[in-house]
């Protein structure tokens, strides 16, 4: 034996008694469902048609602001992931290993990259001619060269 | 929110914004007044190749019959070389002919700085500033081996 339970919908006169206290602000959350049932069922009397159209309103604000809340809730992910596209973006731009050379002589630019190169690696060949000073100056304390020089003092 | 976004946004594209690791270096300074000079060559190349070595970047500043530029130079390297390693210093006449640095590592890059003054001929002043991820003990004997 199946049981079905079924919400009682009350009656037009309890109804109306609800619908006064509502009006006087005195009705409870329970009391309004009740109220709702009772005015959304089919072929009502069409003296409800005040109160439906009132509840329905009701209705339609709540459902709007889920509505409104969830389109909000879009533009914030939307937001969110359009900043994250920016950041890898120039991320990928700045962090990219980029194979370029220019070079100013006398105030002009030339992007020329062999030209770049090759005084590139001039500059390295002249930063280095400092290498043959101390070479020289190596000669020159070689012990060879003061022996030989004060050995000639007393061959005169 | 919005302003949260923003932030957000603006944090990490600073973190991510490339400042030279030179940028804190005195002789950037150099760069920026001599480089466009009547007189001067300037050089600059990234992610460049000498020999076997990778330069992650390679900035040279050559001048030619101008003291000035050579008596800055000396200056920004006295500022420069704090913490850093001297490999080589000649001093000709009581001043600083050519100097070469070892700068600290910034993050896996090796800095050098290599400086040197010609007392004959053309007077030449050259400055480098190298970045490097390879070790700048080799990136200096890839450079005295040059002649």
């Amino acid at each position: 034996m199946i049981i079905l339970f079924t919400k009682k919908i009350i009656s037009s006169v309890e109804a109306d008694r609800l619908i006064d206290l509502y009006y006087e602000g005195l009705t409870t959350q329970d009391d309004e469902n009740k109220l709702k049932k009772f005015l959304n069922q089919p072929g009502l009397s069409p003296r409800y048609s005040a109160e439906q159209a009132l509840f329905g309103y009701f209705d339609r604000e709540r459902s709007g602001a889920i509505t409104l809340s969830g389109s909000h809730h879009f533009r914030v992910i939307a937001q969110v992931a359009a900043g994250v596209v920016v950041v890898l973006l120039s991320s990928v731009w700045l962090f990219w290993p980029q194979n370029a050379g220019y070079a100013w002589v006398d105030g002009h630019k030339t992007e020329d990259i062999h030209q770049v190169r090759q005084m590139a690696l001039s500059s390295l060949t002249e930063v280095n001619n400092s290498y043959e000073l101390v070479s020289q100056q190596l000669d020159d304390v070689s012990g060879a060269e003061i022996v030989q020089q004060q050995l000639s003092v007393f061959a005169r | 929110m919005k302003r949260t976004l923003i932030v957000i946004l603006l944090a990490t594209t600073g973190v991510f914004v490339h400042i030279r690791a030179q940028s804190d270096l005195q002789i950037s300074k150099a760069f920026e007044m001599y480089g466009h000079q009547k007189g001067a060559v300037m050089v600059e190349l990234t992610n460049e190749v000498f020999g076997n070595y990778n330069f992650t970047l390679f900035k040279s500043l050559s001048v030619s019959k101008n003291p000035q530029v050579a008596d800055f130079i000396r200056k920004c390297l006295a500022h420069d070389e704090s913490g850093a390693r001297k490999v080589k210093q000649v001093v000709a006449n009581g001043v600083p002919t050519s100097v070469y640095l070892q700068l600290p590592k910034k993050g896996k890059l090796f800095r050098l700085i290599l400086f040197n003054e010609a007392t004959q001929a053309d007077q030449k002043v050259t400055l480098i500033y190298i970045e490097s991820e390879n070790d700048s003990e080799d990136v200096l004997k890839f450079i005295l081996k040059r002649k």
